[in-house]
C-alpha cells in the first residue's frame, strides 16, 4: 500500500489520465485509490484504517476534487459511513470497518427521500421491530454511489423514532435502481434506494431508536460538509487554473485574455474567493482535531465559504472560455455542474447560512456573556 | 458528621453543575429564563446541532462518558434532568 497522503493520491490520478473520460470513475479506478488507503482514511488504526487527522484527510478531499468531483463524492459518502460506524459501539458493525477502510466494500449514505431533502425530520422510510430484527419500507433518493455501492446507510422512522440502520446491496427487499443522469457530480452514479419489505437482524441498528438523526446523520454530516468544503476548494483551483490559463493563452484585440482590466476583475473574485476558502477549510479542520467547543460553526463555515468560491470561480472559468465554455461536458461546464452540485448536497447554501448564523448568535452571546463576567470580576 | 458534609458537597455541586450548563446553554436562547420554563429538546429550545454539542460539553466539562444507552430524551430535555443525570455519571 502507498501512503495515505495528499500527494501520494494526487501522483496516482495523474497516472490514470483523462478522469472525465466515459467510464474512468468506475471499479478499476476506486480500487487503486483504496489501494492508498484514502478510503479508510479516518478510520481507526485498530479497524484497519490510516486514522489522518482532519487536516490531512481534507487534502486528501482537495486533491481528488480537482481532479474529479465524482470521484471525492464517493470518497465523502463512504468516509460519513464510515465515521458513523466507528462511532456506533456496535461490534458486528464496527467488524465492517477493516472491509471498508480497504475499499473493498463501498458505502453509500442513504437519508434523502421526495419529500424530505433539507427537513429530514420529515423522513417516510419505515423500520418495524419484529423483536429479533428490522423490516424495511420506502424509497430514499440522491444516493452518491449508490449503484455502486456494497453497503447502506438508511434513516428511517421506527413507531415514531428516529433510526439508522446498515443495509446490504444483497439483503432481501432491497432494489437499487439507477438515478437520472445529473448535470454535476456526472459520474457519481446516483441511484435510488428502493425498500419493500426489507429484512435486517436486529444487529444492524446503529444507536439507540430515537437518537439516529441527531447522534448519528448530526456527526456524519459535519464531516460530510468538511469533506465537501474541501473538495469545493479543490474545484474552485481546477476552476482559477482554468480561468488563468485561458487568460494567459487566449488573445483578443491584440493582447493575452489578463490585460482586459474587466477579466482582471474576474479573476481576482475567483482567486480571493478561492483562497480564502482554503484558510475556512485549514481553520475547520485545525478546529475538529484540537476538540474545539466551536468546530462544527467553523466547519458549516468552511462548506458554505467553499462551495459559493466553487461557484464563482467555475462561473469566471466559464465566462472566459466564451462559447468553448458552453459546450455540454467541457472541462469548465464540468466545473460549473460541479460547483453547483457542492452548493447542494451535505446540506443547501440557504440551509447552511442558517446555521452559519446560529452558530455566530451563539458566540455573539457567549462572547457577551463572558465580557459581562469579566466586568463583574473586575468590579470586585 | 461526615455523611452531611457529603450531602453538602453533592447539594453545592449539583448547584454548579446547574449552574455551569444553564451559562452553556445560554448561548442558544435570547431569553435565559426559557431555559428553565421550556423543554429543551422536545420544545425545539434546541436544535440537533445544540443538542450534540450539549453532549459534548457535558462530557468534557464533568469528565463523562455519554454511551448510547444514556441518550434518553429523559435525561437531557431539561436543566434540572440534565443536573441529575452528570449526578448519576459521576456516582458511577
Amino acid at each position: 500500500m502507498s501512503a495515505t497522503t495528499a500527494p501520494a493520491v494526487a501522483r496516482l490520478l495523474t497516472a490514470a489520465g483523462d478522469l472525465t473520460a466515459p467510464g474512468a470513475v468506475g471499479p478499476d479506478l476506486v480500487a487503486r485509490l483504496a489501494a492508498t488507503g484514502a478510503l479508510g482514511a479516518m478510520v481507526p488504526a485498530e479497524h484497519g484504517g490510516a486514522a489522518l487527522t482532519h487536516a490531512r484527510y481534507g487534502q486528501l478531499h482537495r486533491v481528488v476534487a480537482a481532479r474529479s468531483a465524482s470521484l471525492q463524492s464517493l470518497m465523502t459518502v463512504h468516509g460519513m459511513v464510515c465515521h458513523a460506524l466507528t462511532r456506533s459501539s456496535r461490534p458486528e458493525l464496527q467488524a465492517l470497518l477493516p472491509e471498508l477502510a480497504r475499499g473493498e466494500l463501498i458505502a453509500a449514505f442513504a437519508l434523502s427521500e421526495q419529500e424530505a431533502g433539507s427537513d429530514i425530520r420529515t423522513i417516510t422510510t419505515t423500520a418495524r421491530d419484529t423483536g429479533d430484527g428490522w423490516v424495511l419500507n420506502g424509497r430514499k433518493k440522491w444516493i452518491t454511489f449508490g449503484a455502486h455501492a456494497d453497503v447502506f446507510l438508511v434513516f428511517a422512522q421506527a413507531d415514531g423514532k428516529d433510526v439508522a440502520i446498515l443495509l446490504r446491496r444483497d439483503d432481501p427487499g432491497v432494489h437499487v435502481h439507477p438515478g437520472p443522469p445529473m448535470s454535476g457530480l456526472r459520474d457519481a452514479m446516483p441511484a435510488e434506494l428502493e425498500l419493500r419489505d426489507c429484512m435486517v437482524p436486529a444487529g444492524r441498528l446503529l444507536a439507540r431508536p430515537g437518537t439516529a438523526l441527531t447522534m448519528i446523520a448530526g456527526p456524519a454530516l459535519t464531516l460530510g460538509r468538511l469533506s465537501v468544503a474541501y473538495g469545493a476548494w479543490g474545484v474552485a483551483e481546477a476552476a482559477c487554473d482554468a480561468a488563468l490559463a485561458r487568460a494567459v493563452d487566449r488573445h483578443q484585440f491584440g493582447a493575452p485574455l489578463h490585460r482586459l482590466q474587466l477579466v482582471r476583475g474576474l479573476l481576482s473574485d475567483a482567486v480571493v474567493a478561492t483562497e480564502g476558502a482554503g484558510l475556512l477549510c485549514e481553520r475547520a479542520a485545525e478546529a475538529l482535531d484540537r476538540d474545539d467547543e466551536w468546530a462544527t460553526g467553523e466547519v458549516l463555515t468552511a462548506k458554505l465559504a467553499a462551495s459559493r468560491a466553487a461557484t464563482t470561480a467555475a462561473t469566471v472559468a466559464a465566462q472566459l472560455h466564451g462559447a468553448e465554455g458552453l459546450v455540454a461536458g467541457s472541462a469548465v461546464d464540468r466545473l460549473v455542474g460541479d460547483a453547483r452540485v457542492m452548493e447542494v448536497i451535505e446540506g443547501s447554501t440557504q440551509l447552511l447560512q442558517h446555521l452559519v448564523a446560529e452558530q455566530a448568535l451563539a458566540r455573539f452571546r457567549h462572547r457577551r456573556a463572558t465580557d459581562r463576567d469579566d466586568e463583574k470580576e473586575d468590579d470586585r | 458528621m461526615s455523611t452531611s458534609a457529603d450531602a453538602a458537597i453533592t447539594e453545592s455541586s449539583d448547584d454548579i453543575v446547574g449552574a455551569e450548563v444553564s451559562r452553556y446553554l445560554a448561548r442558544y436562547v435570547d431569553d435565559v429564563t426559557l431555559l428553565e420554563r421550556e423543554r429543551l429538546i422536545s420544545s425545539g429550545l434546541l436544535d440537533s446541532l445544540a443538542a450534540v454539542a450539549l453532549i459534548a460539553f457535558l462530557q468534557k466539562r464533568f469528565a463523562i462518558e455519554v454511551l448510547d444507552e444514556d441518550l434518553d430524551l429523559a435525561n437531557f430535555d431539561s436543566v434540572a434532568q440534565v443536573v441529575a443525570f452528570v449526578a448519576r455519571k459521576r456516582a458511577g
